[in-house]
């Protein structure tokens, strides 16, 4: 998507409202009954940067889309550093139906 | 005579004396002493340089093992920090959608001011840090059942996503699917733009 004129990672949190201010109980009644979409936009460079000080200065540290289901899997955000290496530690946030993979590589080893 | 041997006994002596008791009397410095046990003490003294080495070593390869485990640690205890954070920042986006719920009245119509009211209660860039706006669209479904989402509020105004505005949400399969899958479960969904 086209921010201010450049390019960037946005996601959307969606969220569902219905005819009538209620919520149906079953599904397909929901379906019927949506009425529209409440969303946010998220730019992911603006929600990654200056997470954390530490992660940032110290290496590679990089968000991947993996779903459960659909598409292969899609970067999200990659930090300025890139760090070669194939040792990498991960976190999963699981969120809004997707799990994001949190990656980070150390741009060289302690010690 | 100023004989190093000879000033260090004293201080070998003792552990000399513990390892005599400790080997049953096989230790013996007075015996070891004796110039036909030159040999023995050789092999003695290598015999420590060779301990003393090989512990230096094994104490050197702990001690960079242990500082490897408390960098990796460490690296784990940020990315779960991150982690925390980030999900933090999901949760409060998915309040302020849930919310936004709620504002649409009985016709499912958002006036202009309803909306404006709603997002500057957040306060988006310190609330909802990493927020650009909040928006709304009107769900419709044209005679081939194709579902339309025209964005009809898209607060604030002077948003960098200012282009969303008007255009149809649903633009594709993958934004449809992610639509199809917020109604059915009624929960706060994430889709790539």
């Amino acid at each position: 998507m086209t921010m201010a004129g450049e390019e960037s990672h946005v996601v959307l949190l969606l969220m569902p409202t219905y005819k009538g201010g209620q919520v149906p109980l079953d599904s397909e009644e929901r379906r019927r009954a949506a009425a529209g979409i409440v969303f946010v936009v998220i730019n992911l460079d603006s929600l990654f940067q200056g997470m954390s000080q530490w992660i940032e200065t110290k290496g590679s540290f990089s968000v991947i889309d993996a779903p459960i289901m659909e598409d292969p899997e899609m970067l999200l955000y990659q930090s300025d550093i890139v760090a070669k290496g194939s040792h990498t530690h991960s976190a999963e946030v699981i969120a809004g139906g997707r799990v994001w993979q949190i990656q980070f590589k150390r741009t060289r080893r302690p010690g | 005579m100023n004989d190093w041997r000879v000033s260090a006994r004293p201080v070998l002596w003792r552990p000399c004396t513990w390892l005599q008791a400790l080997t049953r009397g096989h230790f013996d410095l007075a015996r070891l002493a004796q110039p036909q046990l030159r040999t023995r003490r050789r092999w003695i003294v290598g015999l420590v340089l060779i301990l003393g080495t090989a512990l230096t070593w094994v104490s050197g390869t702990k001690v960079r093992e242990y500082e490897l485990a408390q960098a990796e640690a460490e690296v784990d205890r940020q990315l779960i920090a991150v982690a925390e954070e980030v999900t933090r920042r999901l949760q409060r986006y998915a309040v302020a959608v849930v919310a936004g719920a709620g504002v649409p009245d009985a016709r499912a119509t958002v006036s202009a001011p309803d909306w404006q009211r709603f997002v500057q209660s957040f306060q988006l860039p310190y609330w909802l840090h990493g927020a650009s706006a909040m928006g709304y669209a009107p769900l419709k479904r044209d005679a081939s059942e194709q579902w339309h989402a025209p964005v009809q509020r898209l607060e604030p105004a002077n948003t960098p996503v200012l282009a969303l505005a008007n255009q149809n949400l649903i633009r594709d399969t993958r934004m449809a699917d992610a639509v199809m899958t917020a109604v059915r479960a009624n929960e706060a969904t994430l889709s790539r733009a």
